[in-house]
């Protein structure tokens, strides 16, 4: 039962070090920029002057893109801390799709989100709320054609909030991956009061208030 | 106004030295430290401000911010820290840091705080 | 990884339960029917009383009854003969006519008289009035006239006499002289004791008689031989009581009453054998009663404790696995949580080469904009190498968390146990150094590689380990020791100087929710435990309060095989 979730924090992981291994080449080919341009000269040259300040600008801006990828894997990491605690709606899914960013692009579909800021602190927990959006972005991924989208959106309703995940476009027929099954999920799940339902092109996850 | 007279306490040694020269070239005092034995020299000669990475790895860093807060309470404390380190944060603002960073830093953020830090520091006395 | 564990719970628990339930309900069963067994016994006892005092009493009843109608039926014969032989003139002693007339009367009067003679003192009857021609007949030498001679009246066994019939004879005396005497004598048929005998009712079974106090039959017996036979039963009976008297009498193995009474101014004892055993008849209906009533009593008893007991363990049983499932997903969360704070943890390393690279750039920059470039040249290139061994310092530590995704959903894997035991180290190296502990390591060199789940060794090791930095003080020491103790087994020593365990608490270390933390769960060292030995292995843990504590775990080389084993 523990397998399903385990595999959804090591793709995680895994891209998140991918990603962080891209931003470290890139940091790497400023600075190798910069050494080519010192190298072999006894002093630098003045016209090559914006090039190293731009090197160096990338490199700042590259190390405060990873500074804040981090970050999000930080507060993804430790939603694993407790099966129970309070949390923002908008900000799990917010680093679900940053440490997803990753995955979808290689899809060539694009994530898009809209959880309105209004919606109540969830008393749950995040780390299986995180599982359970993945499944839906996973299945839907696993089987996607490039150019298309997949949208959360979220409403508050009697008690409840109602996550809806939605696939936009045509599915491929070549698929070579094991989807898992909606009722392993379920089963998973069963640990929280969270619900999840499929039908074809839309998962829908209802949390209690 | 007179720059202010800052020590910097981090262990990477790499990160000091390109921190104290930074805050140089801006006119600043600066001297940095990777050790506590080293800081208590320091801060006998009683800086303005100084910058205290909150994970230090022979001491907690929380504890040397107390020690100097006890030695010279004029003295202000920023505390440097990794991404959300909140707990720490929080518990050094309780005994008595002036503010706190978050590592990379960005210098003119750095700058600005050591300067407010020395004001708070000048109408302390 | 769920399921197999699920399997062997459910498989485990069912046979427990069953057995659980099986033991409850027969000892529940059994001691409910105790006392309703106890209380049958006791009625059926005091029923069975009840209906054999009442069965004497009425035996003894009807035996007076008899024994009565007897008494009185010889008693007012013979008041009447002595009434006549004593009231009547004497001629109507010698007169064959008056004889005959007194005899006519007196056969009216009484029943069952037969015939009618007068004796004189030699024993010769001089008179007689009868179906027989027994005038003249001489009874000098006849037992009771022998008697007569001490008596007055005498009632004598049935005999045959010269008639060759059953009877008996009531024989009254008058003196006539000092010397002489006369006797009058009736013989009455045997006939007539039988009808007064039937006025007691028995069953077929039953037997009623009258013996002499020679135990001869004086009249027919059902059982026992006809008239004038020795009894055929050996039974002693006591002489001369005016008590009916009732014994139990086995006869052929069968409970029968044999009750006794003699008759009065007669040699005969009245004898009654029941063996038709009317008492059972309540018993037996009370049994059947009784059995039905048991049987509904025992089955209710059965439906209601194995339901009631059903639901109980089923609840029991629920709760159990409900635990169970708690703990199991205590366990995983556990995990989750480790994973997550490991990952958290190795993440957050990279910040600290990343904010050199930053610093280094923004002094570049800084050097570009306050200083002299063209002088900076070599501090340039400084720089830049110290950029480029922070982004080699970043790989190494992605490098890391990449192996570590890799490893998170596989299960056993080949590897250094000493080199694992340095990873997890490596996990916690933060807390070790804020707190100046000294880690010292025993390590065997030459220990082969170990196949096991590296994942869960490494979460108990830490697990350990960190309860050993909780533990001590301030620049405190741990040692960890690994050895060889066999060709499959390899023992990992953890041991701190902290404060110790008491042994009160030592003893509990292990059960669950066991906690001496006040953060904890409690959950570390029960799942530990778990772990290592769903790993094959054993954990044990000593300790001395004020010295340390040492925790040893025993691996086997071979998870894999040892399994098949």
């Amino acid at each position: 039962m523990i397998d399903k979730p385990l595999v959804f924090v090591g793709k995680i992981i895994a891209d998140f070090t991918h990603e962080i291994n891209n931003h470290l080449a890139l940091i790497k080919e400023s600075a190798g920029l910069i050494s080519d341009i010192c190298k072999g000269k006894k002093s630098i040259d003045k016209k090559e002057m914006p090039y190293v300040v731009e090197s160096l600008e990338a490199i700042e801006n590259q190390i405060q893109k990873s500074v804040n990828f981090i970050g999000y894997f930080n507060r993804f990491a430790h939603r694993m801390d407790n099966l129970k605690s309070s949390f923002k709606l908008s900000s799990t899914v917010e680093e679900l799709f940053e440490l997803l960013k990753r995955y979808s692009s290689r899809k060539k579909v694009s994530l898009k989100y809209d959880i309105p800021e209004s919606l109540p602190d969830l008393e749950n927990s995040p780390f299986l709320l995180e599982f359970a959006i993945f499944y839906a972005i996973d299945s839907f991924l696993k089987k996607s054609k490039p150019d298309t989208n997949i949208t959360v959106t979220a409403k508050g309703e009697n008690g409840f909030v109602k996550l809806t995940v939605k696939y936009e476009g045509d599915f491929t027929e070549s698929i070579n991956q094991e989807i898992w099954q909606i009722s392993t999920i379920q089963e998973i799940l069963s640990l929280t009061n969270i619900k999840i339902t499929s039908n074809d092109k839309v998962v829908n996850i209802e949390i209690p208030v | 106004m007179k720059k202010a007279k800052v020590l910097i306490i981090d262990d990477e040694q790499e990160l000091v030295t390109a921190l104290t020269e930074r805050l140089n070239l801006r006119g600043y005092d600066a001297s940095g430290v990777v050790s506590l034995s080293e800081a208590i020299n320091f801060i006998k000669q009683i800086p303005d401000v100084i910058i205290l990475d909150i994970g230090l790895q022979d001491t907690d860093g929380l504890e040397v911010l107390k020690r100097i807060k006890e030695i010279n309470p004029s003295i202000q404390v920023i505390m440097l820290s990794g991404y959300g380190d909140t707990e720490r944060i929080n518990k050094s603002l309780q005994s008595g840091a002036f503010d706190y960073l978050i590592k990379p830093v960005d210098i003119e953020d750095l700058v600005s705080k050591i300067d407010s830090a020395k004001l708070k520091k000048e109408e302390s006395i | 990884m769920f399921n197999p564990l699920k399997q062997v719970l459910s498989k485990l628990t069912e046979e427990r339960y069953f057995n659980l339930k099986f033991r409850l309900i027969l000892l529940n069963t059994f001691f409910a029917i105790i006392p309703l067994g106890i209380v049958i016994t006791i009625t059926y006892l005091w029923i069975y009383q009840i209906v054999h005092d009442d069965f004497r009493n009425n035996l003894k009843w009807q035996m007076e009854e008899t024994r009565h109608s007897i008494e009185f039926f010889i008693s007012e014969r013979i008041s009447a003969l002595r009434f006549v032989s004593s009231s009547y003139p004497e001629e109507y002693f010698t007169d064959e006519k008056k004889f005959h007339r007194l005899f006519s009367d007196f056969k009216r009067e009484f029943e069952g008289i037969v015939d009618i003679g007068v004796i004189n003192s030699k024993g010769i009857q001089t008179l007689y009035i009868g179906p027989y021609q027994l005038t003249g007949r001489d009874y000098s030498q006849a037992e009771w006239f022998k008697d007569m001679a001490m008596r007055t009246v005498y009632v004598t066994d049935v005999f045959l006499g010269y008639r060759k019939i059953p009877h008996f004879s009531i024989v009254i005396k008058k003196e006539l002289s000092s010397k002489d005497f006369r006797l009058l004598r009736v013989s009455i048929n045997m006939d007539i004791l039988q009808k007064l005998l039937s006025n007691l009712e028995i069953e077929s079974q039953d037997d009623i008689f009258l013996v002499n106090r020679d135990k001869i039959l004086q009249t027919n017996s059902k059982l026992f031989g006809n008239a004038l036979e020795p009894l055929k039963l050996k039974v002693t009976i006591e002489d001369d009581t005016n008590h009916i008297k009732i014994y139990e009498y086995d006869i052929d193995r069968k409970q029968a009453y044999l009750a006794y009474g003699t008759i009065k101014n007669t040699p005969w004892i009245l004898v009654a054998l029941i063996r038709s055993e009317p008492y059972e008849k309540i018993p037996s209906f009370f049994t059947r009663e009784v059995t039905m009533i048991s049987i509904f009593s025992i089955a209710l008893i059965f439906f209601v404790i194995t339901t009631s007991i059903n639901t109980l363990v089923n609840r029991v049983q629920k709760a159990d696995y409900e635990r169970e499932i708690a703990i199991a997903n205590a366990e995983h969360a556990d995990k989750l949580a480790s994973i997550g704070r490991l990952a958290a943890g190795v993440a957050h390393e990279i910040n600290n080469p990343l904010a050199i690279i930053n610093e280094k750039a923004g002094l570049m920059k800084d050097l570009i904009e306050y200083g002299d470039i063209t002088q900076n040249k070599e501090k340039f290139l400084q720089l830049i190498g110290s950029i480029q061994d922070s982004v080699v310092r970043c790989r190494t530590i992605t490098h890391r968390l990449l192996s570590f995704s890799r490893k998170i959903d596989k299960t056993t894997e080949q590897f250094q146990l000493n080199e694992a035991i340095q990873e997890v180290i490596g996990f916690i190296v933060k807390e070790i150094e804020a707190k100046s502990i000294n880690v010292t390591y025993d390590f065997q060199d030459n220990l082969p590689k170990i196949t096991t789940d590296k994942g869960q060794l490494q979460q108990v090791l830490l697990n350990i380990i960190n309860n050993a930095v909780d533990a001590v003080d301030m620049g405190g020491k741990i040692e960890i020791k690994t050895e060889l103790i066999d060709n499959n087994r390899i023992r990992i020593l953890i041991k701190d100087n902290g404060p110790g365990i008491p042994k009160e608490r030592l003893k509990h270390i292990f059960e669950p929710f066991y906690t001496t933390k006040k953060k904890g769960t409690g959950l570390g060292l029960y799942i530990s435990y778990g772990i290592i030995k769903k790993l094959g292995g054993d954990i044990k843990v000593s300790s001395e309060v004020d010295k340390g504590t040492t925790f040893s775990i025993e691996m086997p080389i071979n998870f894999e095989t040892e399994r098949s084993k």
